[in-house]
């Protein structure tokens, strides 16, 4: 039985974040991982169901409801989890390892400055890997991302997605 | 039992809660949107409700409002249950006029707990994250609820803080968060000393217990401070079995409240010495170092000097590092203890520690030598302050809860600690 009073079983919330509004919905899993979907060549969209959304500038106020709605992956800027485990697949892999460690990282996307750390093995060049991974959408874990216009705006996560082609500014705060 | 009033638009999450309340005894009515709900909140006047946020039509924050705004309902506590988990969520609901906040998903303990403060505390409080209670600012025409009692607040510190960082108005380094920017500023030092040691079975936490207890033997009102993340032991050894620890104090951010920590605090009634202890086990996060700091400010406020017993360097032992006035570094005798302390010292030398607020303790944990104090200082470059002595009664005093300052007051140990006592209020 579950223990927890959460969302729908099957179902991961997030809040996703455009240029304009946050947009807060769950993602029906299907057995994808959110990170997974995002970065699903295939579809240009994500579905969102009980979709709300308010204004960027003004984002605890809910100024919209949808039952179900799609959001253009491209046009995210990120997208915040707020523990890492409901979006990443859980396997050992790229971003999920006992030898992994984490290098902090400053990224200027989309309006917002994100500090966080990248989780990958140590061999790995991060900034190489932002590069030219072939990935639209990487974690940056325990993260926290500041709107850069209203710095008072800020929201946390235990894993902020990062769209790639975004990206403004990327650098290593440590190394 | 209470009657609570359930409001979500999720029948799944409806049903589980209404079950993690049933379990504990309480009698649970749900509706499924927020119509529905302030008519159910009129008509059955239930002791609690709990409100999911993102409602279609009216939402969480609209419903309390108007609960609120109603005479009938004006009074009734209310938890709101969301997903959208933000700080800018928390204050939003707060504004509202609800009395607590609980992000999803919630474990039926969190809920329970937090479902018993409120009703406990009553329309006119706030319960926060560690179940502290604040009291609302009463608005005219406020309806009284229960009134548990607060702790008394703390008197102000009467250590300025830090001057703010001087920097041109409007320029922010990207990357970097309003609470980090006083680093461009040491913090102003406070009447504390850190006990620190990086190498377990150092008797680090010996040491501290003894030197709080020695300096409170100078008739000082001292507290002690453990700070230790893996689980303390500073209760153990006075005997002391606190209720509280500074893991309550986690999710409160950098400023924790300071009326709190009163309450946080035990009391060893020999010596009078007041203990914030760790929690037992490893904690399941830590204090920032801004929120440590914080922390040091207000118990020196009533406590002169404060003892933080260190047995890692976390951000929580930075913070505290930083606003001491003296650190004492203990070490045994040991080749990995020497190289460690070596090594720390190196650090606190990188943290901008001046190595005159340093004294290093060389405690004899064995009764045999290993390496001879002399090639100690030359391997540290620098002197040992204090040379402790091995005491065999040292495991009986643990046991029995009464460090060796007071069960044998003349003892070369505890003469040694006098000694330290001496050179870190001098």
């Amino acid at each position: 039985m579950q223990s927890q009073a959460s969302i729908r079983q099957g179902y991961v919330a997030g809040e996703f974040m455009t240029r304009t509004y946050r947009i807060s919905g769950e993602v029906e899993l299907r057995g994808v991982p959110v990170l997974d979907q995002l970065n699903d060549h295939n579809a240009l969209f994500l579905s969102l169901e009980r979709m709300f959304i308010s204004p960027l500038l003004d984002p605890a106020t809910l100024t919209g409801n949808f039952a179900h709605g799609e959001v253009r992956k491209d046009s995210l800027g990120i997208a915040v989890l707020s523990q890492w485990r409901d979006g990443l697949p859980q396997r050992e892999g790229r971003y999920v390892g006992h030898d992994h460690v984490d290098r902090e990282v400053l990224v200027v996307v989309a309006g917002f400055e994100v500090t966080g750390a990248i989780r990958l093995h140590p061999s790995v060049n991060v900034p190489n890997f932002v590069r030219t991974t072939p990935e639209h959408f990487i974690p940056v874990f325990d993260a926290r991302a500041t709107l850069t216009a209203r710095r008072n705006i800020v929201f946390k996560g235990g894993a902020i997605l990062i769209n790639r082609s975004l990206i403004e500014v990327f650098a290593m705060l440590k190394d | 039992m209470s009657r609570i009033l359930v409001i979500d638009d999720d029948i799944n999450l409806l049903q589980m809660v209404k079950l993690m309340l049933e379990r504990v005894g309480h009698q649970v009515e749900i509706a499924k949107d927020g119509a529905k709900g302030l008519e159910l909140a009129a008509q059955t006047q239930p002791e609690l409700a709990i409100i999911d946020v993102m409602m279609p039509s009216l939402s969480g924050y609209d419903v309390v409002r108007k609960l609120r705004e109603d005479p009938r309902t004006a009074s009734i506590p209310v938890v709101i249950l969301t997903a959208r988990s933000q700080p800018m969520d928390k204050e939003m609901a707060l504004e509202a006029g609800a009395n607590a906040f609980l992000s999803k998903p919630v474990t039926a303990q969190e809920l329970t707990e937090r479902v018993d403060a409120v009703i406990r505390a009553g329309v006119r409080y706030r319960v926060h994250t560690g179940l502290l209670t604040e009291p609302i600012p009463q608005q005219a025409g406020e309806v009284p609820g229960v009134i548990t009692p607060v702790p008394p607040p703390l008197p102000r510190p009467t250590t300025p803080p830090a001057a703010p960082a001087a920097r041109p108005a409007g320029r922010v380094p990207i990357g970097v968060e309003d609470q980090a920017r006083p680093t461009d500023v040491p913090p102003a030092r406070l009447p504390v000393t850190t006990v620190i040691s990086l190498r377990g079975g150092t008797g680090c936490t010996t040491i501290a217990i003894n030197l709080a207890l020695a300096l409170a033997a100078e008739t000082r009102r001292v507290c002690i401070a453990d700070l230790s993340a893996v689980g303390g032991h500073v209760p153990l050894y006075l005997h002391l079995k606190p209720q509280h620890s500074w893991q309550d104090l986690l999710g409160q951010g950098d400023s924790p409240d300071p009326r709190a920590l009163g309450g946080l605090l035990a009391q060893h009634q020999p010596s009078g010495v007041a203990v914030l202890a760790a929690p037992p086990r490893p904690a399941d996060g830590a204090l920032s170092a801004l929120a440590t700091q914080h922390v040091l400010r207000e118990l020196t406020t009533t406590y002169n000097p404060v003892v933080a017993d260190a047995r890692q360097l976390d951000p929580a032992v930075r913070g505290a590092l930083q606003v001491s006035s003296s650190v004492v570094v203990v070490m045994s005798d040991d080749p990995p203890s020497v190289q460690t302390t070596s090594q720390l010292l190196v650090l606190l030398g990188g943290m901008g520690i001046e190595m005159g607020r340093i004294r290093v303790v060389l405690n004899h944990v064995r009764p045999t030598f290993d390496v001879p104090a002399d090639a100690i200082q030359k391997a540290l470059k620098r002197p040992i302050s204090v040379d402790v002595p091995y005491e065999p009664g040292q495991p009986v005093a643990i046991r029995r809860g009464v460090p060796l300052v007071s069960a044998k007051p003349d003892s070369a140990f505890a003469h040694s600690i006098q000694q330290l006592a001496r050179t870190v209020v001098s």
